[in-house]
């Protein structure tokens, strides 16, 4: 599976900002579209979260790890946020494949109901558009870390 | 009433990977997957050291880490705001966490590639539940 199929896939995508204070949070991504030519990403996060908004706002620094949930194999890109915008329709029935696809892999490896891991769903979405500056493997071992060259670079 | 470690502790069973997020000292965040945050007392949890990595670097450049667990029978989300305070390289909570990561190296035929380098101690210093559906 190429970066570009994994970012984009139903896998498990996490978001770390950083606030001024040196302060680090997570959240979930609920969704990665990467643009042409590889530089920038769309993501779909949640808008009750709150503390990530906020720093996306204040600090504009973020880091974005998508993993396969069934190989685990994971890329972990960090650079700028841009944009924060509410979500259209559009990015909602985005949304709603990423949700079918993620929860559908998390069956399909260990049985846990798709009815279950929907209640980690957030009700609402922003877009936050991020410009890729650097990319790494991440997947689980000792080579987690290692540079990978950004697609289109 | 006030959410206690003690309330989440089916999260800390290994069930559901957690998620860290740390920062170097200037300001750059990592995030990443953790296999499992083991539970301590009701104001500490220990995360496994394995491997000299960017969450480590950035751990001993800047103590403040935010976790997320999941309860694997609910789904419900909790976050966790931690501080580093220690390593402890042998007694219980180091030889709990050796042995449950050699399970699970064995299990995936990795023995040898997981090693427990030192189980990293950290405060909690906030516990929130992520609204679902909000």
């Amino acid at each position: 599976m190429g970066v570009v199929r994994l970012l984009e896939s139903g896998c498990a995508a996490i978001v770390g900002t950083v606030d001024r204070s040196g302060a680090p949070e997570a959240t979930r991504a609920w969704g990665i579209d990467v643009a042409p030519g590889g530089a920038r990403v769309r993501l779909l996060l949640a808008a009750a979260a709150t503390v990530t908004l906020e720093n996306v706002e204040a600090t504009r620094v973020i880091a974005v790890t998508a993993t396969d949930v069934e190989t685990l194999r994971s890329v972990q890109m960090k650079g700028s946020t841009l944009t924060c915008e509410p979500a259209t329709a559009r990015d909602d029935a985005r949304a709603q494949r990423f949700v079918d696809e993620f929860a559908a892999a998390i069956a399909a490896r260990d049985g846990t109901p798709t009815t279950l891991v929907r209640r980690l769903v957030p009700a609402r979405f922003v877009v936050v558009d991020m410009a890729v500056a650097e990319m790494f493997d991440q997947t689980p071992g000792p080579s987690a870390g290692t540079s990978l060259v950004r697609p289109g670079a | 009433m006030e959410l206690t470690l003690d309330d989440i502790r089916a999260c800390f069973e290994g069930l559901i990977p957690a998620v860290i997020a740390t920062a170097s000292s200037d300001g750059v965040p990592n995030v990443t997957h953790l296999s499992r945050v083991h539970y301590v007392d009701d104001e500490h949890v220990a995360l496994s050291n394995q491997f000299f990595s960017k969450t480590t670097r950035n751990l001993a450049e800047n103590p403040r880490a935010c976790v997320l667990v999941i309860d694997p029978n609910t789904y419900d989300q909790y976050r966790l705001v931690l501080r580093y305070e220690r390593t402890e390289r042998r007694g219980p909570i180091f030889e709990r966490m050796r042995q449950d990561v050699d399970v699970v190296a064995s299990l995936t035929g990795m023995q040898g590639v997981f090693r427990v380098r030192g189980a990293d101690i950290y405060r909690v210093v906030e516990l929130d539940a992520v609204v679902a559906g909000a």
